[in-house]
């Protein structure tokens, strides 16, 4: 039988795995954007369809950020509310 | 009105450097498969929890599937960096082997090796070839079509010559045959002048830097004004910096004279063996004497600016001759030649304009260093005739218009371009002095100028050229 107190500590490991995937996806996503200043194209039109490119793979990026650490937050107000009870 | 701005080159990057972001967005796509662990072994925690414990989840997609999104997004990105370095390089070797023949081998190889590996690669290259191709020969008779019965018929007629005059020649499509032709006359062209040339010296005086490309353009010795007066060929401009270096930027004219008439180191006549890639060329011969006249010398940093049949002079400059130069800048250029890598080189062309169309599309690569550009402009795109094109598109005016408009932009590309002048900008002095083609045998020393001569000379110096 798991107490309420067992289930918020795995609640707790939860919201540190989420983080750290969270922190995973948002190093991804930095070294993304740093391959936009970084590409020396010759010519203009390739280099601007390169940076839509890229926004586009940081927009998702960013909503996987933005999921991982929403999970996190749930996770970790889950187990304080099994901790309180 | 419309500028369009290239490198006259397909090649959008270097094919090395576009393998090496792709590795780059493969090594952050990878940092996904961390998360994804993480996120794992965060569910098998939450798979522990008691029931009335368990959280429902109400998003539209898990962390998971946006971390999967992601990560192949990321892949699908470096794929295709990846397809397209095969792409552009495989162009590059096409053009590579086309300007020099077999080479050692090793470019065969290489393009067989990314075929191999990659043949979307070729099917790629092939697409960007095409439209490289569009521009030139046939091509360019289709794109002319919109002109109208009689301007198509025109350029038919013309460029069909073009096109004879190349296969019976052995000269191949655009630049492509340029390298070759410059290796073959190597040894039989001087560096620096090699004999006396006769020509009429005038010492402009003091002057300053042209303030632009637009300005710049303008002091190119033409027919269109009074400046320097009708036998003016070519203008040199002497640059004393203060840290001691000297430059020195040559403005090279076109054909003068009606075309039936010889004796001019510029008539039309001598078109032909520049054209052609012949080493004997009697404007090349007066522009190093020229040089050699205001005190330039073998290894002397030099600029070379041009127009028409001045272009192929200019360009050869670059390629032929034993000064150092830096910048060749090319106005309504029938040939566009590829000046070396380590050179700028800034081509202006007018679609509209039948001796730029000579260039039969130019080359493929870029015609020099990466701040190379060529600027293409239909000049009238209300003319559809050759009346129109002969005299409005292939005139200076004309082209210092479009170099004007090049300025005024707003292209990011421009930047280097001011750069340049601002540079010439900052020296100490500037001298100028203009050689004129003698009339009937000169003494070398220009004498009695007209008094047109004088008015343009201080109008030059006081910032009109």
């Amino acid at each position: 039988m798991t107490t309420n107190l067992e289930a918020a500590h795995l609640f707790w490991r939860a919201h540190d795995e989420m983080c750290a995937a969270a922190d995973a996806m948002m190093m991804a996503k930095s070294l993304a954007m740093g391959l936009q200043a970084d590409m020396a194209w010759r010519s203009p039109t390739a280099a601007q369809q390169f940076s839509a490119r890229i926004e586009e793979l940081l927009d998702l990026g960013h909503h996987a950020v933005g999921s991982c650490a929403g999970t996190a937050n749930t996770l970790l107000e889950q187990g304080n509310k099994a901790a309180a009870s | 009105m419309t500028l369009e701005v290239s490198q006259g080159s397909v090649v959008a990057v270097d094919p090395d450097e576009l393998r090496a972001i792709a590795n780059r967005v493969r090594g952050a796509a990878s940092l996904a498969d961390s998360a994804l662990d993480h996120i794992g072994r965060a569910n098998a925690i939450q798979a522990q929890v008691p029931a009335e414990w368990t959280i429902v989840w109400a998003d539209v997609m898990t962390p998971v599937q946006r971390c999967e999104w992601w990560q192949d997004d990321a892949v699908r990105l470096a794929d295709g960096l990846d397809a397209a370095a095969d792409a552009y390089e495989v162009i590059e070797l096409r053009v590579l082997l086309q300007m020099d023949g077999a080479g050692d081998g090793s470019e065969s190889r290489r393009l067989e090796g990314i075929l191999a590996r990659n043949p979307a690669a070729g099917e790629a290259a092939d697409h960007l070839w095409a439209a490289w191709e569009a521009t030139s020969g046939d091509g360019l008779v289709e794109n002319w079509m919109g002109a109208g019965v009689m301007g198509a018929y025109v350029m038919a007629l013309l460029v069909g010559g073009i096109r004879r005059f190349r296969t019976t020649g052995g000269r191949r499509a655009g630049s492509l045959g340029e390298p070759g032709r410059a290796a073959r006359r190597s040894g039989r062209v001087p560096g620096t002048s090699g004999r006396f040339v006769d020509m009429l010296e005038q010492r402009v005086g003091a002057t300053t830097a042209p303030t632009g490309l637009a300005s710049s353009v303008a002091r190119i010795p033409n027919g269109e004004t009074e400046a320097f007066g009708e036998k003016a060929r070519v203008r040199i401009d002497k640059y004393a910096f203060p840290t001691g270096e000297e430059r020195f930027v040559v403005y090279i004219s076109g054909s003068r004279g009606a075309p039936w008439k010889d004796g001019d180191p510029f008539d039309w006549g001598n078109n032909v063996g520049l054209y052609l890639g012949e080493a004997e060329s009697e404007g090349y011969d007066f522009v190093l004497e020229a040089l050699e006249r205001a005190g330039a010398q073998e290894g002397s940093f030099v600029d070379v600016n041009g127009f028409s049949q001045g272009t192929m002079v200019a360009q050869r400059i670059a390629t032929d001759s034993d000064f150092r130069v830096g910048h060749v800048t090319t106005i309504g250029a029938p040939v566009r030649m590829p000046v070396g890598e380590d050179v700028t080189s800034i081509a202006i062309a007018h679609d509209d304009d039948p001796v730029a169309a000579l260039s039969d599309g130019g080359s493929p690569a870029s015609l020099g260093d990466d701040d190379s550009l060529l600027i293409r402009r239909t000049y009238d795109e209300a003319a559809t005739g050759l009346r129109e094109w002969k005299v409005g598109a292939h005139r200076v005016s004309a082209y210092e218009q479009t170099a004007r408009l090049f300025e005024q932009s707003g292209d990011p590309r421009a930047e280097s371009v001011r750069e340049y002048y601002a540079q010439l900008g900052r020296a100490s002095s500037v001298e100028s002095f203009v050689y004129h083609a003698p009339e009937g045998g000169g003494n070398g020393a220009f004498s009695a100028p007209p008094s047109a001569v004088s008015d343009a000379a201080a109008a030059s110096s006081a910032g009109a050229g």
